[in-house]
């Protein structure tokens, strides 16, 4: 094989699938970059990159002189790449297992893996539905922290992705909170083949995370597939694809509380930076945030050897009296994905659950349970 | 800097709290503890009138109704003296955070930060003892010294409804004739160490030197020389650092065999862990189950819970699921069990329903008025009580009885 390559194009190229490289070494090929540059010349070198759980691949423009298959320290390769000049990169093998990597006056000589090894890509076939990348982007971004960091629970670790009814949603719980996205679809352009089946899938929280950060700054249709057990997200630059969870999803519809004994109004910011202030005296364990809704908010949060602290927060369109307890992390998280200049905050007291909705946006709706005080 | 720190102790706690709400025992002897009748039972707390006949806390119950038998023997009611505690509590933080309860009926309080609003320790003793007085309608003996150990020793030479204020120099001289064990941390086996060593008091202690000290009793030796002249730089920690696990382990004299026998003692410690975990208004999220195979083989097992727990069948169920993970080695000569990630403010749960820990409570409160468990739950009493077909298995097997349960 033998290659040229443009240095910005191919750098980016590297970093784009990088992430999904594996980072334990129990299969040696998973911890590759695969690069491809097909028969025929001109049409440029795949990468591709896996770790089983997810994996991406990407097209670039490439002179092709001779073509091959090459599998690269993933690692190294990027680290390499990223430290170039700049100018062309010519890639090629000697036959001996040993890869050419030359730019400028760098030269380096690989020791490349088996791309035997590389295990093939999934084929995943079916849909395909549409969804509008900032729209999925942003759905991710509102969903995806609300899932479980842990895996002993793997439901709660994935984020449920539908399209349905001419919507698509995100919806992730960790079982205390959970946070629910949904917008309507822009309507695909004339032609596009999309499916009219309802789109049901569970996917894991950092496959999405991944997703979310090849999506930064895209604005076109994404392509979503499955098959039984993957999901792929193709775009103009790139093809996603990640393994689903299995199991069921709990039943999110019937966490949203009816009614509401106190409902109120607070400016986002504001309510955001008094609970990160008051946070700052428990810093041990989580930390609690007691709210008292009488005629204004107060917030209050006690330390086990820090002290107390205790601030009120200006509300607009304030209905009922109570008082609930929340894990400050709980309410912060939320504060922070969202955008508008104001928030909704409704609880009842008790063992119910409380809400946030942010103003002037539909399709949002974040639920979150208190901690029973002492 | 010199420090005020003050040490209040509420006067004859329990009692007081029995005869501020019942006017009519004032004057009388007053036993709060087990049931006269019980004959393992203990004096919990009694009042002064009761103190006079030789009547002491911790005292069997046996013995103080031989020393005072037309004293009025009442029941422990916890909560109620826990509500009061909480009370005093409120009061004590209005004079400053920086509170740090010792137990139900003792706290520190650092006034350094606020002695200026008073015109002398003299004053602000009084004022916190006439704020506790308005409060509850019960007498405190408050001491205020340079520090801890220094004002909890100043308090008990004042009760009952005392006022003792100590600067450094009065209080040196005034344990120069107290006997060594009034110094922190000098218990009866080390003042017995002491005595043979020629130290009686804390000014034969005093009268040594530090490097003597150090040469009879290493480093011991010093920190008792410290004591000795009063000096104790533990700072005041406002609500004691919470606890991180609470457990439970049983040996048993004769080593269990058998699933059955293992399930039993497991029921009786998740009901003793419960019933303390519980009494500390805590929750727990993780359970480990620890097991002892004869000879010697340590094993344990851990499981983190969806949701906090803080019921007895909750700890039981999530103690069998481990118990039940592997096969038993042999013979298990200990068996124990620990909570941990515990929390007073548990995270309820969006999907399934909290644990109503009702009649768990409501259990333990009958079991401390009686004084024993009176009530438990049929699982676990079941799980103790094995078919009679097995029992008189057991009963036949040389008349010797089934391994009971011992703890440490």
């Amino acid at each position: 094989m033998e290659l040229l390559l443009d240095h910005e194009r191919f750098s980016t190229a590297v970093a784009l699938v990088e992430r999904t490289v594996s980072s334990r070494d129990t299969i040696p090929a998973l911890t590759g970059i695969l690069l491809e540059a097909g028969e025929g010349g001109g049409s440029g070198v795949r990468l591709t990159a896996s770790d089983l759980e997810m994996g991406v691949t990407t097209q670039i423009e490439a002179d092709v002189r001779a073509p091959g298959r090459v599998l690269l320290p993933g690692r190294l390769l990027s680290s390499i790449v990223r430290r170039l000049p700049g100018g062309d990169v010519r890639l090629a093998t000697d036959g001996s297992g040993v890869v050419h990597l030359t730019s400028g006056a760098s030269r380096f000589q690989l020791r490349a893996l088996d791309p035997s090894d590389f295990p093939t890509l999934p084929q995943v076939e079916g849909g395909p539905w549409q969804v509008d990348a900032r729209l999925l982007r942003e759905g991710l971004e509102r969903t995806e922290f609300a899932a479980s960091p842990e895996e002993s629970r793997p439901v709660l670790s994935g984020v449920l992705v539908e399209v349905e009814g001419g919507h698509f949603r995100a919806v992730a719980t960790d079982s205390s909170r959970l946070a629910f996205y949904q917008v309507p679809l822009v309507p695909p352009e004339e032609g596009a083949e999309v499916s009219a089946e309802p789109l049901h899938v569970l996917v894991p929280g950092r496959s999405l995370g991944e997703v979310r950060r090849l999506l930064a700054g895209l604005e076109e249709p994404v392509v979503l597939r499955v098959s039984e057990h993957h999901v792929s997200f193709q775009t103009s630059t790139f093809l996603f694809f990640s393994r689903l969870i299995e199991g069921v999803f709990p039943d999110y519809r019937r966490v949203f509380p009816k009614e509401q004994q106190v409902r109120l109004t607070v400016d986002r910011l504001a309510l955001l930076e008094a609970l990160e202030r008051i946070a700052l005296v428990s810093r041990k364990g989580p930390a609690v945030v007691r709210l008292q809704v009488d005629g204004e908010l107060q917030l209050e949060s006690h330390g086990a050897e820090a002290g107390q602290a205790s601030e009120s927060v200006p509300v607009e369109e304030l209905e009922g009296a109570g008082r609930t307890a929340y894990q400050v992390r709980y309410l912060t998280e939320v504060l922070r994905v969202l955008s508008t200049p104001q928030v909704r905050f409704a609880f009842s007291e008790g063992d119910h659950p409380g809400t946030i909705e942010p103003v002037g946006e539909e399709g949002y709706t974040y639920v979150v349970m208190p901690v029973r005080l002492p | 800097m010199e420090r005020f720190i003050v040490h209040i102790d509420m006067d004859a706690f329990f009692a007081a709290v029995e005869i501020r709400d019942r006017p009519e025992l004032a004057g009388k002897p007053v036993i709060v503890g087990a049931p006269p009748t019980s004959r393992r039972g203990v004096v919990s707390t009694c009042n002064y009138e009761a103190r006079r006949y030789g009547v002491r806390s911790a005292q069997p119950i046996q013995v103080a109704r031989r020393l005072c038998p037309h004293a009025v023997f009442l029941p422990v009611d916890m909560p109620r003296y826990r509500q009061v505690s909480r009370q005093v509590r409120e009061v004590l933080e209005r004079f400053t955070p920086l509170v740090e309860p010792i137990s139900i009926d003792e706290a520190f309080l650092d006034m350094t930060p606020v002695a200026t609003h008073y015109p002398d320790p003299q004053a602000m003793g009084q004022a916190l003892k006439e704020a506790i007085r308005e409060a509850t309608g019960l007498t405190a003996s408050v001491g205020i010294a340079p520090n801890k150990s220094l004002a909890k020793i100043a308090c008990g030479t004042g009760k009952p409804d005392g006022l003792v204020v100590w600067t450094w120099e009065e209080a040196v001289r005034a344990l120069a004739p107290m006997p060594v064990s009034e110094l922190w941390g000098v218990g009866p086996k080390t003042a017995a160490q002491l005595e043979r060593l020629g130290f009686r008091t804390v000014g034969d202690v005093q009268a040594a030197s530090e490097d003597q000290l150090v040469r009879l009793l290493g480093d011991r030796g010093r920190l008792l020389a410290r004591l000795a002249w009063g000096h104790d730089d533990r700072p005041v920690c406002p609500e004691a650092a919470p606890e991180k696990s609470l457990s439970h382990e049983v040996t048993f004299e004769e080593s269990l065999v058998g699933l059955e026998a293992a399930e039993a003692a497991l029921a009786e410690i998740s009901e003793e862990v419960g019933r303390r975990l519980r009494r500390r208004g805590l929750w727990a999220r993780r359970i480990t189950l620890k097991l002892r195979f004869d000879p010697f083989v340590n094993q344990t097992r851990s499981l983190t819970a969806p949701q906090a727990f803080q019921s007895d069948l909750a700890i039981f169920q999530y103690g069998l699921e481990l118990l039940h993970r592997k096969s038993l080695r042999g013979p298990i000569r200990l068996l124990g069990l620990a909570l941990s990630e515990l929390t007073e403010t548990p995270q309820l749960s969006l999907f399934d329903r909290a644990e109503e820990s009702l009649l768990d409570r409501l259990q333990d409160q009958l079991n401390t008025r009686a004084g024993r468990p009176i009530i438990r739950r049929a699982r676990l009493l079941a799980a103790q009580q094995p078919d009679p077909q097995a029992r008189e298995r057991k009963t036949n097997d040389k008349g010797t009885r089934r391994a009971g349960p011992q703890s440490r």
